[in-house]
């Protein structure tokens, strides 16, 4: 895997005169050249707006947008391209179907039914929704592992939920739900299920019809693409009866002032100008994954979190935080008597990049009764010397203080 | 590639000449009894949550103490305020705390009878202006202290 480090020209650089090791891409990934040179050629040949031409270039713009959506489509194996809805990211996605899909069904006697794993914006908008529609928002646990106690969760599924939403892989703790079992449970009841795919679609082959997932949702910054681009996947039969989330242009068939008639799917959801350079390298990022294999990627990451699961042992002082049977991607710790702002800061300091702080999951950093970890998370580029800097950088943590 | 060779200050000559003697045992760590003002500050990015008291008389600090969770720099920090500050006018103590606020956001030159330039630890305090993504920290203590004399503010935040 190593020869693919020399496609990312960000890990290339130092950092306070030191070779930057990036630990930080559950953040955000950083981008191959293909993904940026697809960007840059979009915008030097290709741009203008999409379906709103009958010119040349819009015709260009056009394709290229509507090919990463067939990527999409093909890359989670959706039925068919009306599935994909390009949004900006995980949370509008989210955001979504809490509006389109559930408002309408919530009320007093309903809930939607989340993790006490799960990153802010899995946790909001459904406060919200819940809020407007006087519903209740129910909270399945987790163990001291930090995984989403199966059973519990199945056992608290009944025709009142109107929706169950959870990560697939937690981004503060990097644990794996078990989304399949979860989903049968939840369809024997008739309840659908939407998983919040942020921090597994860059590591794991995910299949949605195999999962049976009813809504699928990730970000592209997450998976070596743009910022500012994401995905809804939804099965089409109920993304068809969902009204629409924001209104505005191309969203429409017909607008008269007497009514409008909406656009079919995907646009209807899809109002307004797009990010379409951004979606150009998603199709990149899409296509770069593709050629790698998500099963080497898949392989290669496992190895590498034990082994930085397993050298982090040896740092003294440390308590590794989230020790779920199936984890992937990244591993959160904290150092006794140091705040993990201070550990990112002198890691910094010799070019290691890692998050520290809350991760967007306060109540996971609640249930283990601490403010914050620091958690070094890896992707595709990562090698065994990146978790040897962190290592040492992390003795040197030790030294400063002590 | 990008290979920028940096002059920027080392931070762990500041963790080990100023930042781990505050933090490992900070000055005036503590409540005050409930005649003293209380002001809270919260850095809701890494979830800190600091507070101040401030007992005064005849227009000086008299005592003032603090207590919270954050890192090493925003607890040393606010150690610091509490040494620097006590048994100062509240107007002197104002003037210091915005002196030092706006000096961590400017790149000007201190003037000589500066009063930062004249305290050595604050002085070597503001080699945190190297490293922007930690000013908040420093910042913290000395915004919530100014906001005790604040009505309108309830919670300072540094978002
Ligand atoms: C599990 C999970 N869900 C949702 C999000 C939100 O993603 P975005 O900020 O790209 O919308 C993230 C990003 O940190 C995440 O890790």
């Amino acid at each position: 895997m190593d020869a693919y480090r020399k496609d990312f020209p960000a890990i290339n650089q130092s950092i306070n005169d030191n070779k930057l090791v990036y630990l930080d891409s559950a953040a955000s990934s950083q981008m191959p050249t293909s993904v940026i040179d697809e960007v840059a050629r979009y915008q030097m040949n290709d741009h203008a707006n999409v379906h709103r031409g009958i010119h040349t270039l819009s015709h260009r713009a056009t394709m290229v947008y509507e090919k990463t959506r067939q990527d999409l489509s093909d890359f989670i194996n959706a039925k068919n391209t009306n599935e994909i809805i390009f949004t900006s990211g995980t949370t509008e996605s989210i955001n979504l179907v809490a509006q389109s899909y559930c408002r309408p069904k919530l009320n007093k006697n309903k809930k939607i039914l989340i993790s006490h794993l799960e990153h802010h914006s899995n946790i909001v908008p459904w406060q919200i929704v819940c809020e407007q529609t006087q519903s209740s928002l129910e909270i399945a646990p987790i163990n001291n592992k930090g995984e989403i106690i199966t059973e519990d969760l199945i056992s608290m599924i009944d025709e009142s939920v109107v929706l169950i939403s959870i990560s697939h892989v937690s981004n503060a703790l990097g644990s794996v739900s078990e989304v399949k079992k979860i989903i049968q449970a939840a369809h024997k009841n008739g309840v659908p299920v939407l998983v919040d795919g942020a921090q597994s679609i860059p590591h794991i082959k995910v299949d949605v019809e195999e999962l049976n997932a009813d809504f699928y949702v990730f970000s592209g910054h997450k998976m070596h693409a743009p910022t500012g681009t994401g995905i809804l996947y939804g099965k089409e039969d109920l993304l068809e009866k969902m009204p629409p989330y924001k209104s505005g242009g191309d969203m429409i068939l017909e607008v008269k002032f007497t009514g409008t008639t909406y656009n079919d799917l995907p646009y209807k959801f899809e109002a307004g100008t797009p990010n379409i350079s951004g979606i150009a390298g998603l199709g990149a990022a899409v296509g770069y994954l593709r050629k790698i294999g998500m099963i080497n990627i898949e392989s290669h990451e496992k190895n590498l979190l034990d082994y930085m699961s397993s050298e982090l042992k040896n740092v003294d002082g440390i308590n590794l935080i989230g020790n779920a049977d199936n984890k992937i991607g990244v591993q959160s710790f904290t150092l006794e008597n140091i705040h993990s702002h201070d550990i990112g800061t002198i890691l910094d300091h010799q070019g290691v990049a890692i998050r520290t702080g809350h991760h967007c999951a306060m109540p996971v950093m609640e249930f283990f009764g601490i403010s914050g970890t620091a958690r070094a998370s890896l992707a595709l580029y990562n090698n065994k010397e990146d978790i040897d800097c962190l290592v040492a950088g992390l003795h040197k943590v030790n030294e400063v203080f002590s | 590639m990008a290979n920028l060779k940096s002059d920027k200050a080392d931070i762990t000559k500041l963790y080990k000449e100023l930042v781990i003697k505050h933090a490992s045992n900070p000055y005036n760590f503590g409540s005050l009894k409930s005649d003293a003002v209380r002001s809270t500050g919260i850095n809701p990015l890494c979830g800190d949550k600091l507070e101040i008291y401030i007992s005064t008389h005849n227009d000086t600090i008299k005592k003032i103490r603090f207590e919270g969770v954050g890192c090493a720099i925003s607890i040393a920090s606010a150690s610091m305020l509490t040494e620097i500050l006590k048994d100062t006018s509240i107007s002197e103590a104002k003037k210091i705390a915005w002196s030092f606020i706006s000096e961590l956001s400017s790149n000007r030159e201190l003037s000589e009878n500066d009063f930062i330039k004249n305290n050595k630890e604050l002085s070597i305090l503001c080699a945190v202006k190297d490293f922007p993504t930690r000013i908040k920290c420093v910042n913290l203590s000395w915004q919530t202290f100014l906001s005790a004399f604040d009505d309108d503010i309830k919670i300072t935040s540094t978002e």
